[in-house]
Formats: C-alpha cells, structure tokens, sequence
C-alpha cells in the first residue's frame, strides 16, 4: 500500500515536470486573489491590451490562477506560477505581493507587474509611483477620489453630511477612505466613518449610515467585500432618500448612483501595453513607472434603475456627461 | 474513618417540584479501617450517589464527608484520589483505551502525586514491580505490558482497573510528612518533631550503608544494585510506620457490565486483594447473593435512607429471601405513605 | 529542473503545514477536543512575527514572540471551556472571532502607522536590510550586475529555506515525542481518552486540557510564523483555509501511514500534510480548474476516511475466500465433521 502510493506519487511528480515543459510560446501567468467583476475586466483588459500590441493567443500562453479568497491557494500557485512562466501578473494587493515574495525567495528576476493594487508603495511593491523598482511594475487603481468627492457636491450643492462606508479589514478600503476623508473636510463637509467587518453585517452597517440624522450622501470606496454583497447595501438605503456614490463602476451598478469611475478595462489594457513594451524591447520592468488614472481616463456613470427604485434624482447636468450602464 | 454526617442530595433542584429526585436524605455513616462494606439497595436508592459523594464526583448539598477528622466535603475529586481507589461500572471508562497495560499502570502509580512535565514516565523499576502484581492476579496481562488496553476484554480491563486502583502509590517523605500531621491524632507540632526524628534516624542508617559500599570492593554495577536496595529499605522503613493513609477501595458495581464467569472471576480476585491487604472497601451491588457472600457488613438503602445496617454474625445469618422481603416492606410503607 | 522545482514548491508550502497539522493533531485526537482557534492561532501568529520582522526586531525573537501569542490564545479557550463551561466547539469559535480584530490590532503596531489598526502588512527581506527572517539570515546572496541588487542565489536559497523549515518542525516532533512521555504528557494523553479515569488517579483535568490546548495553539502561531516569513507579508485572510488543510492532513496521513504507536502517530500526521500537498499540486499542474480545488479536498478526505473500511472489507474477502475453498477442499476429501453440522443429543 505504501510502496505503491509512493511509486505513483513519483511518476506524477515527474509527468507533471514534463508536460509543462514542452511549451514553446512565452508564458505569462495570471493570479487573480477572487471572483469578482473588477478583477475579471481588468484580466480580460490585460490580455487585449497585449493582442492590441501583437502578442495574442498565438504568441503568448496565459496561464490562469484564481485563489478562490483562501491565502493557502493564493501562495502556492504564486510560487509555481513564478517559476514557470516568463513574466507574471498579479491583480490585487493579495496576489501581487505573493507573487513579488515567491520570485524573491526563488531569486528570479523575470517581470512582474501588478494592477489593481490600490497602494503599491504601502504594500512594499515599490518604493515610489515614480517608478518601478528592480523586476516589479504595474497599475494602480487609486481613484480619483477627490474628483469623485466634487462629484458628490455637484449632485447635492447643499450637502452636510456624509458617510463613508466600507471593511475595516481591507487596506485598500481604509487608504481610500483616508483619502476621502481628508477631501471632504476640506470641503467643510462632516464626515460619518462606519466600517463592517464582513459579509454578514453589510446590512447592518449600511442600515445605521443610512438612518444617521442628517446625513445626505453615502461614499463607498472599492471593497471587495462590499463589492460581493451590494445587495444588502442596495435594501438597506431602499427609501431613505440618500445619495451613494460608490468607488467604481461595477459596484455602483450594484447599489449606488452615479459615480466617476476607473474603467477596469483601460486600467488592464494600460497594463498590457506595458508588458507588451516589456517584452518587446526586452528592458526591465523597474524602468517603467508605475501608471495611475487620471481624471480624463475615467468615465462618469450612472444607474437610472437604482436612481428610479430608490427615489433619488440627479441634476440634469450630470445626468447629461453620464453614461447610464443598466 | 470514614463518616458521612447528615448528607443530603437533590437533583434537578432547579427545575419544577415534580422534577426533584432526592437521592440521599439526611444520610449518616461511619465506617472503620478494614471493613469490607457491601451496599444494595434498589434503582434510584442512594448507593451510587453515596460512592460519588465519597469520591468527589458529587459535592452535596448538605451535611460532610469526613476522612480521618479531616473535612473533604469540599475538596476537588482529583485531590482525593490519593486516598481512593475506584472501579467503575462501565469496564471502558477506567482504563484509557488507546494507551497500553504498563502506560495505564503508570498513571496509577503516579495517583497522589504531583505529575512532572520534565521526569520521563516510564521507570524500569515501576515495571518489574507491576509484572510481579500482574503475576497475581493469573490472567496472563503481565505478558501483554505493551499491549494497547482497548483491544482487551471487559473483565480483563476491569481487572485492570482493580489493580490500578488498589496498587500500592509510593508518597514521597513530604507527603507521607503532611499526611501524617493532618490524620494521625497527635497535636500537630509533636507529630512533625516525631516524623523528622524517625527520618534522620533513617537517614543516617542510609548514609552509613551508602558509604559501606563507597569503600567495598564491589563492581560499579554491583554497589548501584546495593545502593538501590539501601534505598528501598529506607522507603519501606518509613512507610511501615507512617503510611496512615490506607486506600479506601469504592466499587460500583464493578462487575455488573461482565458476563456471569468473567464477573464470578473478577470478584474472586476483589475478594482476595480486599482480605490480602485489609482494605476498607465499599462495594455497590445489585446482585444480594454476592452482597451476603462478601463482605463483612451490609448496608441497604432505599429511596435515600439507610433501612438495614448489618456486620459480622447478624449479616451472615441473613439469606437473599429475607432482603428481598426488607425491601418489599420498604417499598410498601412507600406507597403508604 | 521543473521536477526539482515542483518538490521544492511542495514542501515550502507542506513544511508549515506540518506543524499546523500536529497542533491541530494535538487537541483533535489526543484531547478529542474540535478546537475552532487553528485558524486564529495561525493568524495571530503570523500577525505577531509579521509585525515584529517588519518593525526590524531579531526574526529568532519574533518566531518566539509568535509561540508565546498562540499559547495566550490557547489558553483562552481552554479557560473558557473548562472554567466557564462553555461547550469546546464555541469556546473555539470565540477565542477565532476576537482573532481577528486582535490581529487588526498587532498589525497596527506596524512600524509608521498613523493610526490603531492596519489591515495589510508586507516587508522586504534584502541582504543587510532592517527585516530580516530565519531564512533570509543563513541565504547565500549573489550580485545581480543587470539589476544593481543582491538577489539569492538559486536554487540554494530556497534549499536553504526548506532545510530550517524541516529543522524547525523536526524539532516540534520531537519535543511532542519527550513532553507526551512524560508523567505530565502522559497524565494529559489519560484525560484525553477517559476523564472520569484521570480525575479518579488524581489528575486535575481542567488544568490538564488548558495546558494541552496551549500548547497546540502555540505550535500552530509557530507555524504561522514560518508561513509569515517565507510569504513576507500578512493580512486578515492569511489564515482562511488552513484549518481543513490541517484535518485533511491528519486524515490522510492516519489513513496511509497508520497509527501503530504514539511515535508512529505523529510521524502519520506530518507526512500527512506533506502528501496531501503532493496531490492537490499536482492535480492542479496536471490540469485540474482552479475551482475544483475545494471538490478535491472534500474527495480527497472522504477517500481517506474510507480506506480503513476498504482494509477491512478486503480483508473480510479474502477471509471468506479462504474458508470456502478450506470446505470445498474437505468436502471433496468426503470429511464433513469440521463444517459444523453438528449433530443434536
């Protein structure tokens, strides 16, 4: 019995070695940390953006992960995809740092680029977004919260209170609200922070922003958890005449408004067409800076289905430079 | 001695007033070293709840449970145990099934004693000590030492359980030293003097063998065998005058989950270690015969009373028919009531 | 290359799991005790060694630091089961909730930040600089001209990394092996089997299973410090899944490697963990989606499970296969006194 378990577990340690070295196009491994719209359309920007500039499925081999949430998966495909493929990318902060971390330890150099990674110097991927560092570059998708903030004062010229929601335990989420924060007050607008810690008390959380007295305008950032649960979000704020903005398209969809959102699509395209530099020119990673969305490169949308369901109308002006995704 | 004085036991006290079930009311005992105490008494008497209350397992709501003049009414079932010995019903909960004859018979040799993280737990010594036990008992578990105990039988294990219980846990010079200040009936500060009189006179009679050997011509291997037998002298020396704290051996109904043959066996052997070592014994049974065969006092309850209590010449005059009619009588003033 | 590569993958992975696998062996079998805190043991301490290593502090004290956070939590909840009376399971479960604002929290004291939590940390380990793990401190380094840094050398480094991952979990085992010899170990081992037995040979059981529930969370927070070190960064989801991959390693390893004695048992659980990551990478290269993971973990521990039972059903055959050719045989002799037709008197 054992004898035999250990003869077969051979055999298939050394198939597996095999079959995967019979590839001649160039790899380029993908690590997603979870399901999730964003994540999927910045993928899929991702390998446009690298056909757009002549590496398409004939050239180039995608080799695909996805961690399902669990960091156990997220890591040992990290250290696998590192060694195998030519160059890796890693969408989110998660999978990003995974990845830089088993390519450090294996000592590799290949590049390495992230995108979607809110902060990328806090997370240690780089040490400035003036440029890359070494192997690693990437996207980020900051967004441009303070417009987004301009666009909460557009809708509501009078606004007083807003509320900013989002999971204590995403960092992302925290940088953003920061980042909020700070425009709002420097608006003259209070702000009220409310955090959840996860999937189960979306609603509840959202419930309490949302029948705080006087408040005028909730503020989501992008959150994955949130982003997984706007359901929730979406029947709490039913009826309370409150305003949500929320961090990106997809999201908003889901329970908000209006917002000025980073177009994941672009944001994976940009990335692609750095990676398509990359190989082409054969430089390293590290010279190229690390890309961030500028005010132009993001779209206005809106949801007349959830501006109708929830009663909330927006001006005309800014209905007028939406675009309405339903 | 052990004595029970006015205990009371309740169940399900806070529940409705239909719910109570009184297990013992009011119960006063005593019993002196060396008796071999057999209890019977009908479901729901009293007898099993009286050895939990002895044990520890139960604490009661009133009255004290008394040891040598010291109140343990209170003190937690794993701090009695040095001074009793229990058999339980169920033969599967007194040994660990999953560990083996000699891991079993370590655990109970260390009863009493404090359990060290750092003394690694088995000891050549202890295991000859348990062959030669084992060797008594004729049921050939001394050559399966190393045997994992859940692949025994009941009455194998019970023995088992029996040896565990009744065997013989040396205490170290403090604790023979504590327990003899706390049960033996002398003033305190005279019984200390004594003890420490008795252990250097011991001691010094140690070290004048130990340093006989130092200068013999004897091998290495031959003095540390000497010098181990000097050692066990002195320890046999102060436990034949200190040793106060015989074991008191509580059964419950020990052999009531065994085949008929297996549990004729197993009380054979009860029988023979009880009488061997003049153990006080206290020994829950269902079955009157066996209650009026051994033993020589018999105690009958009944709805949480004593209703008979007999020793010597009276007990062994009664035959089954005349408890079977005590306890008729007893139930019928019950419904009369 | 690729084949050396793919068991270097595996064992940095397994190594740490090992460790997890016996803590979690530690309450599940020796205490039969379901203790829910692995995963916030493991997420503790990975928080505490992450934070410590980040903030420049010695990685040998960070990884003790880590050991001592996980006995903490294990005593919690052995206090809160044997002194409260909580049920075992929700006294696991509660000690795993306050894990995670608590781990928020030693986060937080991350070095440079503003305010009392953090959600994420990551460092970076570089020959000379501030953090440094066990690894990184015995990793030979090479000077890579292209790039203008020191990069480890290949494959050594991560040989390296594997040869203390091994040193560190053989020295777990063996301690377990000496402290469960003990008159102590031994006395824990008996409250686990039978309560009503060791509380009746004078072991006080409720300090026993604080101790015991201590000591596992502690090797689990030491294996979370491991994992730490090797992942260099830590978040609120570095434990989600580790507590299935711990059973399922002990199941499996019982399952293949048997568990004659005590020795035997634990030597089961860590190849367990080993083997059990052998499969589901390999599964995976071989082409296995990504989302089938979970699907193989569940089929992979009902498999396990089951192989006791296909033992016995095998042997029971093959039994029964005897005896009937042992009749026929008599039967053709024309000798049927032995087939147990007896006759009645």
């Amino acid at each position: 019995m054992k004898k035999l378990t250990v003869v077969m577990l051979a055999a298939s340690i050394l198939a597996a070695g095999l079959a995967s070295s019979c590839e001649k196009k160039i790899k380029i491994g993908i690590l997603q940390p979870v399901e999730h719209e964003a994540l999927d359309v910045a993928r899929k920007g991702f390998m446009e953006g690298l056909a757009e500039k002549g590496y398409d499925t004939s050239k180039v081999k995608f080799v695909y992960r996805n961690g399902g949430g669990k960091e156990a998966d997220i890591s040992s495909y990290a250290k696998s995809l590192v060694s195998r493929c030519d160059m890796s990318l890693g969408i989110g902060t998660g999978a990003s740092v995974s990845l830089k971390s088993a390519a450090t330890d294996k000592g590799l150099t290949k590049p390495l680029l992230f995108t979607a990674v809110t902060d990328p110097v806090d997370a240690k991927l780089v040490s400035s977004l003036d440029n890359g560092e070494g192997f690693v570059t990437g996207s980020s998708d900051m967004q441009p919260i303070a417009d987004q903030i301009l666009l909460i004062k557009e809708c509501i010229p009078s606004v007083d209170k807003v509320g900013i929601l989002y999971t204590s335990s995403e960092s992302n989420s925290e940088a953003q609200a920061k980042v909020a924060e700070a425009a709002l007050t420097l608006s003259g607008i209070t702000t009220v922070r409310k955090t959840c810690t996860g999937p189960s008390d979306v609603s509840s959380t959202s419930l309490a922003l949302a029948s705080e007295e006087g408040i005028d305008a909730i503020y989501i950032p992008t959150d994955n958890n949130i982003a997984a649960n706007t359901d929730a979000v979406k029947t709490a704020v039913a009826g309370k005449n409150v305003l949500v903005v929320a961090g990106e398209e997809s999201m908003m969809k889901g329970c908000g408004h209006v917002t000025l959102s980073v177009d994941y699509k672009a944001l994976g395209k940009v990335t692609g067409h750095m990676a398509a530099e990359i190989l082409s020119k054969g430089i390293k990673a590290g010279e190229l800076p690390v890309k961030t969305m500028t005010k132009e490169e993001c779209n206005y949308v809106m949801s007349a289905a959830n501006c109708a369901s929830s009663g909330v109308t927006l001006p005309d002006e800014v209905i007028a430079k939406c675009t309405n995704v339903d | 001695m052990l004595e029970l004085k006015n205990v009371s036991k309740i169940f399900n006290l806070t529940g409705s007033v239909e719910d109570e079930r009184i297990a013992l009311d009011n119960v006063s005992l005593q019993i002196k070293p060396g008796e071999f105490v057999t209890i019977i008494g009908g479901n729901g008497s009293g007898k099993s709840t009286t050895l939990n209350i002895v044990s520890g397992s139960l604490i009661p709501d009133s009255g004290k449970v008394i040891l040598n003049d010291v109140d343990i009414t209170k003190m937690p079932e794993h701090r009695r145990a040095a001074y009793f010995g229990r058999v339980f019903q169920d033969p599967l909960i007194g040994t660990a099934a999953d560990m083996s004859v000699l891991e079993n018979l370590e655990i109970a040799y260390q009863r009493g004693r404090i359990h060290s993280p750092i003394t690694w737990g088995f000891k050549k010594a202890d295991k000859e000590y348990f062959i030669e036990e084992l060797k008594r008992f004729d049921l050939g578990l001394e050559n399966r030492l190393g045997q994992k105990v859940g692949v025994m039988s009941g009455g194998q294990r019970q023995a088992l359980t029996l040896l565990m219980a009744t065997i013989r846990h040396r205490p170290t010079i403090k604790m023979m030293r504590r327990d003899y200040i706390l049960f033996s009936q002398k003033d305190k500060v005279q019984a200390a003097n004594e003890f420490d009189a008795e252990l250097e006179t011991n001691k010094i009679i140690l070290k004048d063998k130990l340093d006989a050997l130092k200068n013999s011509n004897l091998s290495r291997k031959e003095r540390r065998i000497k010098a181990k037998e000097a050692m066990f002298e002195f320890d046999q020396a102060m436990l034949a005058k200190f040793d106060l704290t015989k074991q008191i051996l509580l059964l419950d109904e020990h052999t009531a989950a065994l085949d008929p043959k297996t549990a004729r066996k197993v009380l054979e052997l009860t029988n023979k270690i009880v009488c061997e070592n003049q153990m006080t014994t206290l020994m829950v049974t269902h079955n009157m015969k066996d209650a009026l065969t051994y033993g020589n006092r018999l105690i009958m309850f009944h709805s949480g009373h004593i209703i008979l209590d007999v020793s010597g010449k009276e007990k062994q005059k009664l035959k089954v028919d005349d408890l079977l009619k005590m306890f008729e009588e007893a139930d019928e003033k019950l419904i009369n009531e | 290359m690729e084949v050396l590569d793919i068991i270097l993958n595996i064992l940095s992975s397994g190594l740490p799991c090992c460790l997890l696998a016996l803590g979690i062996f530690l309450t599940y079998r020796i205490l039969d005790f379901a203790d829910l805190t692995a995963e916030g043991s493991f997420l503790l301490g990975a928080c505490t060694a992450g934070v410590m290593i980040f903030n420049g502090v010695n990685p040998f004290l960070a990884t003790l630091a880590s050991i001592g956070v996980g006995a903490i939590c294990g005593t919690i909840t052995g206090v809160l089961n044997r002194y409260l009376k909580i049920p075992k399971l929700l006294s696991g479960i509660i000690t795993l909730t306050a894990s995670a604002s608590i781990a928020l929290l030693i986060m937080g004291m991350a070095s440079g930040n503003a305010g009392l939590f953090k959600s994420q940390i990551s460092f970076n380990v570089e020959k000379g600089g501030a953090s440094q793990t066990i690894y990184s401190l015995f990793t030979p380094y090479v000077y890579d001209e292209a790039f203008g840094i020191w990069r480890v050398l290949s494959p050594w480094g991560e040989i390296i990394k594997i040869a203390i991952m091994a040193a560190v979990v053989a020295l777990a085992m063996l301690a377990i092996y000496f402290f469960f010899g003990t008159e102590y170990g031994m006395a824990i081992r008996a409250t686990g089997m039978s309560e009503k037995m060791a509380k009746a040979q004078g072991i006080n059981t409720d300090v026993a299973t604080i101790i015991c529930v201590a000591i596992s969370n502690a090797i689990i927070a030491l294996a979370g410090a491991l994992y730490v070190q090797e992942a260099k960064s830590a978040s609120a989801i570095t434990a989600t899944g580790y507590l299935v991959i711990g059973l399922a390693s002990i199941i499996v390893g019982e399952a293949v490697f048997g568990k004659r004695s005590f020795k035997n048992w634990i030597i089961s659980v860590s190849l367990g963990s080993i083997l059990y990551f052998i499969i589901v990478t390999i599964a995976i290269r071989l082409g296995l989606p990504t989302e089938f993971k979970s699907l193989l973990y569940a089929i992979l521990i009902t498999i396990a499970l089951c192989i006791p039972f296909i033992k016995n059903g095998v042997n029971s055959i093959h039994l029964a296969r005897k005896r009937k050719s042992e009749i026929n045989k008599l039967s053709e002799k024309g000798d049927t006194k032995d087939v147990g037709t007896q006759e009645c008197k």
